[in-house]
């Protein structure tokens, strides 16, 4: 059966929601050094960024690189995991629940990481740990632009052409959101709805 | 190379198959590298992708082989899984809904070579599963329980607004930043309270212009091509003048996406067919308006999952000068396919 996206040789939007396995497979993160810190006990690495910025993204790619780390994502509508003692604590949206909570999950880690919007680091430094922030930012076109071609060929159908999207596209979707990777992939999504076939994406 | 490569063909060579039919296929194995399987994987899933959160539902899952593979060797395994009976397939701006037969082979401390190949589920013969498919409205809260809530809110409000001005006294000696401030936090509560209470209590005080009236939908289930009757009776003691009443009949893509504080809500509209039932004139103190609505032909089935929905509704909106609007939404199920003969034996 034709997909959807068939005429673009794509099998879905590529700027759709995708779970966890396939950001984890596209993410554009070097956390190399990140990992390196979570494996010294007494460590917190805090990623800072407004929403969309790709905290959540480091988060899945550290997951995917420590797979003994536990790793939560706290929602302010959903209950709190109980505290489980761990080497490694991966807790995304950490200023979602109430500080006491938090208090609990961070305690039971020897290391953690903490994805954030505010920084964190006096409470952190107050639990303990040795603080290393990193503010989370996409602030590059090249780097969008390795975003946007991993997504595309994620969602590739066979071999062969597929959209493109131009470097004067990339600049104009860079000066509209500068490093909101998810206000980006709105903009995209509705352009590939768009694409009636296979061509450079313009906006 | 990978150790080894996996394909599938299915019998249906065009890939349709009818919500509850059979679906039966091969997934072939081509061995590169001698390799051992903790099970080769042939599964029939459901997923949802576009704008929302994903939703996915395995089928069937059936583990064909678990073994060694020699390299060069080479194998088919049949399948034959019994497609359920909904949803269908569904590709929208927002949503999309698709079948796969998704094959896979979990290899120890290796990558796991995987394919998959989409398959059209179309509405099969008298058959529907209401599970993924119940219509949907958003929850309105009934006139009893507005008002309790809104009286709840409204003594909340004036505290939360007027609590720094309580606090701080309302002093002319104040620094004017300190002024504007507070201006601000009082304008944003009452507002924000104001906006609360007034959805709320605007059905309950429209109804208490309108007296009784009564919006009544028929059938609530149907199927694409169908009529839709809206029946509204009123008895409002007195003529009232009224702008309009107006039925709307609307399928609309309802798509959440992120969670906790990135939660955002997608809406598009598929289908809208409005019938305007009374323009600006007046409502007699008790009488009956009818209009008689149409789900195109080919429209797009109910469907509601996670985070993904599709509903239909009627609404019913009446337009009061000076006064809160009344809106009455009723939710409607509209089933894939078409009304079964019930003379045909299948």
């Amino acid at each position: 059966m034709a997909h959807a996206f068939a005429h673009l040789n794509l099998r879905y939007n590529p700027f759709g929601e995708l779970d966890a396995v396939q950001r984890a497979r596209v993410a554009v993160v070097d956390c190399a050094g990140l990992q390196e810190a979570l494996l010294t006990p007494g460590t917190a690495v805090q990623l800072v960024a407004p929403c969309g910025h790709g905290k959540s993204t480091h988060m899945l790619a550290l997951a995917a690189a420590l797979p003994s780390a536990r790793h939560l994502r706290l929602w302010n509508d959903a209950p709190v995991p109980s505290a489980e003692p761990v080497d490694v604590l991966l807790l995304d949206e950490a200023d979602a629940v109430w500080p006491w909570q938090r208090w609990a999950l961070l305690r039971s880690a020897r290391s953690v990481a903490v994805g954030v919007h505010k920084s964190h680091a006096a409470e952190l430094r107050c639990l303990g740990f040795r603080v290393e922030t990193h503010h989370v930012a996409c602030r590059s076109v090249d780097q969008i632009q390795t975003i946007v071609e991993r997504r595309i060929e994620a969602a590739r159908l066979h071999p062969g052409a597929t959209p493109r999207v131009p470097r004067s596209t990339l600049l104009k979707l860079h000066r509209a959101h500068g490093g909101n990777l998810r206000a980006l992939e709105s903009d995209l999504y509705g352009a590939f709805q768009r694409l009636e076939e296979i061509q450079d994406v313009s906006l | 190379m990978s150790r080894c490569d996996l394909s599938i063909v299915l019998e249906q060579a065009d890939g349709r198959v009818a919500a509850g039919s059979r679906l039966a296929g091969f997934v072939g194995v081509v061995v590169n590298k001698g390799v051992n399987t903790r099970g080769l994987h042939i599964q029939l899933v459901c997923r949802t992708h576009g704008r929302g959160n994903k939703w996915k539902e395995v089928a069937h899952d059936e583990v064909a082989f678990v073994g060694r593979w020699e390299a060069g060797e080479q194998q088919l395994y049949p399948f034959d899984f019994k497609v359920p009976d909904g949803p269908v397939s569904y590709d929208g701006e927002l949503l999309n809904v698709s079948w796969f037969v998704y094959a896979y082979t979990d290899i120890p401390w290796g990558y796991d070579p995987e394919v998959e190949v989409e398959v059209e589920v179309v509405p099969g013969i008298a058959r529907h599963r209401q599970g993924a498919m119940a219509s949907y409205s958003d929850p309105v809260p009934s006139g009893k329980t507005a008002v309790i809530v809104a009286a709840v809110t409204i003594p909340f409000t004036l505290a939360f607004g007027s609590a720094p001005w309580l606090m701080f006294g309302a002093d002319s000696s104040m620094p004017l930043p300190v002024i504007l401030f507070l201006m601000v936090w009082s304008g944003l509560a009452y507002g924000m309270g104001g906006f609360l209470v007034f959805n709320l209590l605007r059905n309950p005080l429209a109804r208490r212009r309108l007296g009784e009236f009564e919006v009544a939908v028929t059938p609530s289930d149907l199927y694409a091509g169908e009529d839709v009757q809206v029946t509204i009776r009123h008895e409002t003691g007195n003529s009232t003048h009224i702008r309009s009443v107006v039925a709307v009949l609307k399928a609309e893509e309802v798509v959440v996406s992120g969670s906790g504080t990135n939660k955002t809500t997608h809406r598009h509209t598929v289908v809208e067919e409005r019938k305007v039932l009374l323009q600006t004139g007046t409502l007699p103190p008790s009488g009956r308006m009818e209009a008689t609505l149409k789900v195109p032909p080919g429209a797009p089935p109910s469907f509601g999952v996670s985070s993904n929905r599709l509903s239909w509704t009627v609404e019913v909106l009446v337009d009061l000068p000076m006064w809160p609007d009344l809106t009455e939404s009723v939710p409607l199920l509209v089933k894939p396919g078409e009304r079964p003969d019930p003379n045909r034996v299948s």
